[in-house]
């Protein structure tokens, strides 16, 4: 059994590259899951509702409790999840903690990123993780460690997405700093409309929508590429590209994230898709011989 | 007086760093000295100092000096819990220990904080984590008090 754990929120993309990448293995033939330890601000709901208005199936995820035995396997889309896990391990319940400790105790095949260098291996330490497997995307991260491997977006998963467009232009202000950006260059824009959060640093004479959304992607003719901060993987602009409508690259073409170099890259295809994902499941392969793991 | 050949190291000795004591070399009576010198910049002994190391240096030594005394200072606490059974000795099982044990145990049945460590210790054990049957494990992690959890832990290993 691969666990896909899941320690961030309902919005966020590494949600999505999770449960993307736990259909895929499963078509495959590789067993798998996704593991949702729910942020304290958010419910199952929440979660459930994310999957479900995106994509085609929902169907192996489990929720806080899960007990793993010693040679499953455990794949994070982003170093960030065992590090949010460490850092907000106080507002855990004692079965959920209990789920993660079992969890990264062991092998774990990681996706690197800079999120929390200070933490991350703190949180190695905390949970006595047995080995971690790094992949990394060394054009995002040229000092990174691991193989080479893309987070791609696996499109064949998606539910079609209904033509309902309810506004022209699409922002992203899902935290205060992508926010506060947004109201920059907002007056600019009349029919528009922020996916965001109910939270204190919002503006409530703007016209927020609080994420989850269903068909997001129908509802709007252009997405504002706003994001002011280091963006390892978009999503919004990629799955724009794909339906073939209109993106806005509206902010510094100079910064050294992914932003540009997603950008740049071809839609993926699913010949795209499954020879980077073969990277992943070699590695399986790899660890699972190594333990002996039928 | 000090110097290059009769130094042999400095450090600050009080948490407002206003002291510094010396060691130097009594080369006639083959004895070190504690020279104990004031934080002044003005004062002659201070300047003696200043040729032979830097002030970062004398912090770096101070902190050092510090950190070797926490160390050693552990060092004997441990050693004394040990050799009194206060602490468990992974390496030497003393008889000492099975009374704390008993008392983990048995009292304090239902703490939150101990029964989730004696939780996660048994399922670091192969026999349990791998068992195959599912409806004890789950009873286990379900259990709310020490007894239920080790009575199942039993069961597991015994299969």
């Amino acid at each position: 059994m691969i666990n896909i754990v899941c320690t961030g929120k309902p919005g966020d993309g590494l949600l999505r590259y999770s449960y993307e990448h736990c259909c895929y293995l499963n078509s495959v033939g590789i067993k798998s899951q996704v593991v949702i330890i729910p942020n304290h601000k958010h419910t199952k709901e929440d979660y459930i509702k994310a999957i479900k208005d995106q994509y085609k199936t929902y169907e192996n995820i489990v929720f806080d409790v899960y007990t793993s035995t010693t040679n499953e396997i455990t794949l994070v889309l982003g170093r960030s999840m065992i590090t949010l896990a460490y850092k907000d391990r106080e507002s855990y319940t004692k079965d959920q903690l209990l789920t993660l400790h079992l969890l990264f105790r062991n092998n774990v095949i990681a996706l690197y990123s800079e999120n929390h260098p200070k933490e991350y291996p703190l949180a190695l330490e905390y949970f006595n993780t047995k080995k971690v497997y790094d992949l990394c995307d060394y054009e995002v991260y040229p000092n990174g460690v691991g193989k080479q491997y893309q987070k791609i977006i696996n499109f064949d998963v998606y539910k079609p997405i209904k033509d309902d467009i309810k506004y022209k232009h699409l922002f992203l202000g899902t935290n205060e700093i992508y926010y506060k950006e947004i109201e920059k260059v907002i007056d600019k824009y009349s029919d528009y409309a922020i996916i965001t959060y109910d939270e204190k640093w919002i503006n409530p004479k703007l016209n927020n929508l609080f994420a989850p959304i269903s068909n997001i992607l129908g509802k709007f003719e252009t997405y504002v590429y706003t994001k002011p901060n280091f963006d390892p993987a978009p999503r919004l602009f990629v799955e724009f590209k794909w339906l073939g409508k209109n993106v806005e690259y509206l902010r510094d073409k100079n910064m050294k994230d992914g932003g540009m170099i997603y950008w740049n890259r071809p839609v993926p295809t699913e010949q795209i898709y499954s020879d980077n994902i073969n990277i992943l499941i070699e590695l399986i392969k790899e660890i699972n011989d190594k333990y002996k793991i039928l | 007086m000090i110097t290059k050949e009769n130094y042999i190291s400095a450090s600050f000795i009080d948490n407002d760093r206003k002291n510094i004591e010396v060691l130097i070399k009594d080369t006639e009576n083959d004895k070190v000295i504690s020279h104990v010198i004031e934080y002044n910049t003005e004062h002659p002994s201070y300047q003696e100092l200043l040729k032979i190391i830097t002030l970062d240096q004398l912090h770096e030594n101070t902190y050092n000096k510090i950190k070797d005394q926490r160390k050693n200072f552990e060092d004997m606490a441990m050693r004394i819990a040990k050799k009194d059974g206060l602490v468990f000795d992974e390496v030497k099982l003393n008889t000492k220990f099975y009374p704390t044990l008993v008392k983990a145990i048995f009292e304090d049945d239902k703490n939150e904080d101990h029964l989730f460590a004696l939780k996660l210790a048994l399922f670091e054990l192969e026999k349990i984590r791998n068992s195959k049957d599912n409806e004890k494990k789950k009873k286990l992690r379900q259990s709310k008090n020490k007894i239920e959890v080790l009575k199942i832990a039993f069961d597991l290993m015994s299969d």
